[in-house]
């Protein structure tokens, strides 16, 4: 037990189980970058810890296979499938919405509403009485009234969700959420609005979307296909800003990078799987990554990063941190 | 063993999904391992093993098979010599063994018995300490309240189960490889 140099197994066992101070955190950082010996303990602790975690991780993969495989052998798209060709052969308005709201929310009171909630890893598709397919991400909520109104059509989303709406001349359709609102003026849109990150993201993919800042649409923008635009929960403003190309990742489980940099490798990665994870060197944010994944874990595609431009990972407080060999 | 797949198989050619997820559960790990030993390739071998899963259910009434894991591991051998195949990727197919069930990834099993005999060898409190923190992902305060015991305690009891492991964990898969 070389216990002199290297760390206290308590200590391993709190950074390891994220319960870590931050000034423990921040001296762990410090001679991480610092000190080989100690990156080396590190190391093994690492590996008890992981191997001891072996058969959750196990269970884990096995779970988002069986879910994986269930979207292809019960798949509601598959049933669709018809009905999809024909909503895109009319060129029908198609929504892309997904949204992130703080989870707690309330109803409108006059609505008789429908309420589906997305729990575990499965993601949910439904379809609206308009014909408004919907796919709703884990841990979202989706509630919408039994029958749509003769001049409006309008949602509450709680989290993420991919919409196709069609087309309803004089019957606008509406996605709200605590912040903002979004009106589809024929388009394919996606809206992100995750709790713990400092603003909410609309992009279009295809048509217009009308965004409004605030329910009562104080302040309002009108976004064309390829653009973006985050609302900043700090100052309440919206700002332009380009499409991500990967930005429907969390539906269709294939990511594409061409010449990208790792900084927005690692900024695409968080977006997509909802975890954290920085790089230690500027360098390496510097670094252009080529290649695609499909459907592949988070650790998978981590485990690539490391593995293709020799970086070693290491998680300090839940959050994944590459660092050079 | 064999009268439960059976079993098994004849819910599942009803089309019970319950069958079909217990089929899946009991085999998927042991099939992921296997194709990954041929194909080399843990995406590759998801998408095999998907395949194979996927082609059992869409079959499941003309399925005729006796015992489930032989037929499945002969069925993800097959499917991974044709992504092999398929993608041109460098194997020479000859050198693989036809079926080399009976010792697939004996290895990876062997560490997990061994991490696993490990942890039960831990005094019972420390145990279930280290397996709600690592296992669960409960935080420490949530630990302490369950038990009743203080952060403090659960801390020291953490760092005990990970320093044993650590000590241990070494020498330990260095015998279960001598003995076998």
């Amino acid at each position: 037990m070389k216990q002199t140099t290297g760390i206290d197994a308590a200590l391993a066992a709190r950074l390891l189980a994220g319960e870590a101070s931050e000034s423990e955190k921040e001296r762990h950082r410090n001679r991480l970058a610092g000190d080989a010996d100690y990156r080396s303990d590190w190391a093994q602790w690492l590996w008890v810890w992981d191997a001891a975690g072996t058969e959750e991780a196990e269970r884990r993969d096995c779970d988002v296979a069986w879910t994986r495989l269930q979207r292809k052998t019960h798949s509601p798209l598959f049933l669709l499938k018809g009905r999809t060709l024909a909503l895109s052969l009319a060129a029908a308005a198609v929504l892309l919405l997904a949204l992130l709201l703080p989870l707690l929310w309330t109803p409108a009171a006059n609505q008789p509403e429908l309420l589906v909630t997305a729990g575990g890893d499965e993601i949910q598709e439904l379809v609206l009485e308009d014909g408004t397919r919907v796919s709703l991400n884990t841990n979202s909520r989706l509630s919408y009234p039994e029958e749509f109104g003769p001049h409006e059509r309008r949602v509450f989303l709680s989290g993420e969700a991919w919409f196709e709406v069609e087309a309803q001349g004089g019957r606008p359709f509406y996605v709200e959420t605590d912040e903002l609102l979004v009106k589809v003026v024929g388009t394919a849109f996606n809206v992100r609005s995750w709790p713990e990150s400092a603003g909410v993201s609309v992009e279009v993919g295809s048509g217009r979307v009308e965004v409004h800042a605030g329910l009562e649409g104080a302040e309002h923008v009108l976004l064309q296909k390829g653009e973006g635009l985050v609302f900043h929960r700090g100052t309440q403003h919206l700002e332009h800003v380009p499409l991500n190309p990967n930005y429907l990742a969390w539906k269709t489980g294939q990511l594409y990078f061409e010449d990208t940099p790792l900084s927005e490798v690692l900024q695409t990665l968080e977006r997509t799987y909802r975890r954290p994870i920085t790089a230690d060197h500027p360098s390496i944010f510097e670094e252009k990554l080529g290649g695609s994944f499909s459907h592949q874990s988070f650790e998978y595609v981590v485990e690539v990063l490391c593995a293709t431009f020799q970086l070693e990972q290491s998680t300090v407080n839940g959050v994944v941190v590459l660092s050079r060999q | 063993m064999g009268n439960a797949d059976q079993e098994l198989m004849q819910r599942l050619a009803q089309g019970d999904a319950g069958a079909f997820e217990t089929v899946f559960r009991t085999h998927y790990t042991l099939l992921l391992r296997y194709a990954c030993k041929i194909t080399g390739d843990k995406a590759a071998a998801e998408d095999v093993v998907q395949l194979v899963f996927a082609n059992i259910w869409e079959g499941r009434k003309r399925l005729e098979v006796k015992q489930l894991k032989p037929y499945l591991l002969r069925a993800t051998h097959n499917k991974s010599l044709t992504f092999l195949m398929q993608h041109q990727r460098q194997a020479s197919l000859e050198l693989l063994p036809p079926l080399a069930e009976e010792e697939v990834d004996e290895v990876d099993e062997q560490r997990e018995e061994v991490v696993r005999l490990l942890i039960d060898a831990l005094p019972e409190q420390r145990r279930r300490i280290f397996k709600m923190s690592r296992l669960d992902g409960l935080k420490y305060r949530e630990i302490a309240t369950q038990l009743g015991l203080s952060v403090k305690t659960v801390e020291a009891q953490m760092g005990k189960a990970l320093q044993f492991l650590r000590s241990s964990l070494p020498q330990a898969l260095k015998n279960s490889e001598v003995s076998d």
